[in-house]
């Protein structure tokens, strides 16, 4: 593991690997990684936006609607170009992947129920996106990722503007605030959950260690936590997450992980739950993942099958 | 299953925001010609308002030098 020891070294030093002779097995497996969920994730956001996108009350949301997609889309394309460049089959990845290995956050497994869902995802998920592609394109070791995540953080910063646009224009009406305060119910605690294990339960991490990314998961969910929560508080929605003033950290009101009822996207707070079980539901996939995934497919294999009739 | 598409060449991309600014390399796309290089780089790379954007065919690049990686020689 000597190879191991010098990267990790170099790495925390500033060096920036440019290429595969600068890698490790390890690190190539690690950054392989680590781009699949982001591809994933970038890609996979597009299809809970397409199921309310015509719902948009003027034709100015619609085509902002339409400029965030085509972004997500552009994201993955890096992601996967990316990986393409350290040999990696993404065809194989992209169009013949079952459903159930997309590594998209569980959160992008669920229908949007209207418009103003739309919103609250912009401004709590893509700020969870901004938060952590913001901590990749500061520290991240691997040079082509860190250069090519100038655009997105441009861009995944319009994304949660036009969700608090959206949530702040939403709230001067009292049904339509309802209809705030129940999205973010379920999706905020959604947004905690992207993060992933807390610190405590991780014994190391190579993504720090070889410096893929800078931030521990709590370290971020903090920072996600502290622009999120003053928001929702600054238009009068309720967050289950205060601020400590003693250890000047946000803290999470409710037993966190808890349940989740994916039937009523609703979460049993009087339910706590373990990581481990988190992982399992995270695994066995929410409702709309095969519909997506088939979504995200189907031009492709449409395409296929007219090209062979024509041949 | 297979999708099968016709032989794709891999092209970088590079732009300049403004007149006087260095020429950056922003990205790579892939495509099946030099035509539908330009298509994908305009739709993909639209985060500026570029004054300047061209494609290259990543064959025609010539090296004169790259760096030397930390294991060459050794392997991965
Ligand atoms: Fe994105
Ligand atoms: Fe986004």
């Amino acid at each position: 593991m000597e190879n191991a020891a010098l990267l990790k070294e170099k790495v925390q030093e500033g060096f920036m690997v440019e290429g595969m002779e600068d890698m490790n097995e390890e690190y190539l497996k690690a950054l392989k990684q680590t781009l699949t969920i982001v591809g994933d994730t970038e890609l996979l956001s597009v299809p809970p936006l397409l199921t309310v996108y015509d719902q948009a009350p003027t034709l100015n949301n619609k085509i902002t609607a339409l400029a965030i997609m085509q972004d997500e889309i552009g994201h993955a394309h890096i992601a996967y170009r990316l990986l393409k460049d350290l040999g990696e089959d993404t065809e194989e990845l992209l169009y013949n992947r079952e459903p159930n290995r997309w590594k998209n956050p569980y959160a992008f497994d669920f229908e949007l129920s209207n418009w103003i869902e739309l919103g609250v995802f912009n401004a709590l998920f893509d700020r969870a996106g901004y938060t952590l592609l913001g901590d990749a394109g500061e520290h991240t070791s691997y040079g082509p990722w860190r250069r090519a995540l100038v655009k997105v953080d441009k861009e995944e910063l319009f994304h949660l503007r036009n969700g608090e646009i959206i949530m702040k224009s939403a709230v001067k009406d009292p049904e339509l605030k309802k209809k705030v305060q129940e999205a973010v119910d379920w999706m905020f605690i959604m947004g905690l959950e992207f993060f992933g294990v807390a610190d405590n339960l991780k014994s190391r991490s190579q993504q720090i260690e070889y410096k893929l990314k800078g931030r521990t998961n709590d370290e971020l969910r903090q920072k996600w936590l502290s622009t999120a929560v003053p928001f929702c508080e600054s238009i009068g929605i309720k967050v289950p997450a205060h601020y400590d003033e003693a250890t000047e950290k946000f803290v999470i009101d409710v037993p966190f992980p808890c349940k989740f009822d994916a039937e009523n996207k609703k979460w049993l707070t009087d339910q706590p739950d373990t990581w481990e079980n988190v992982i399992k539901r995270f695994k066995s996939r929410g409702p709309q993942n095969q519909q997506f995934v088939e979504r995200i497919q189907q031009g492709a294999k449409e395409l296929e099958k007219l090209r062979n009739e024509a041949v | 299953m297979s999708v099968k598409t016709k032989q794709r060449t891999t092209f970088d991309v590079f732009t300049r925001i403004e007149r006087g600014d260095d020429l950056i390399h922003i990205g790579t796309v892939e495509a099946e010609t030099a035509e539908l290089a330009k298509v994908y780089a305009a739709y993909t790379y639209d985060e500026e308002d570029w004054v300047e954007m061209c494609v290259v065919d990543r064959a025609q690049l010539d090296w004169v030098r790259k760096p030397k990686g930390l294991f060459a020689g050794k392997g991965a």
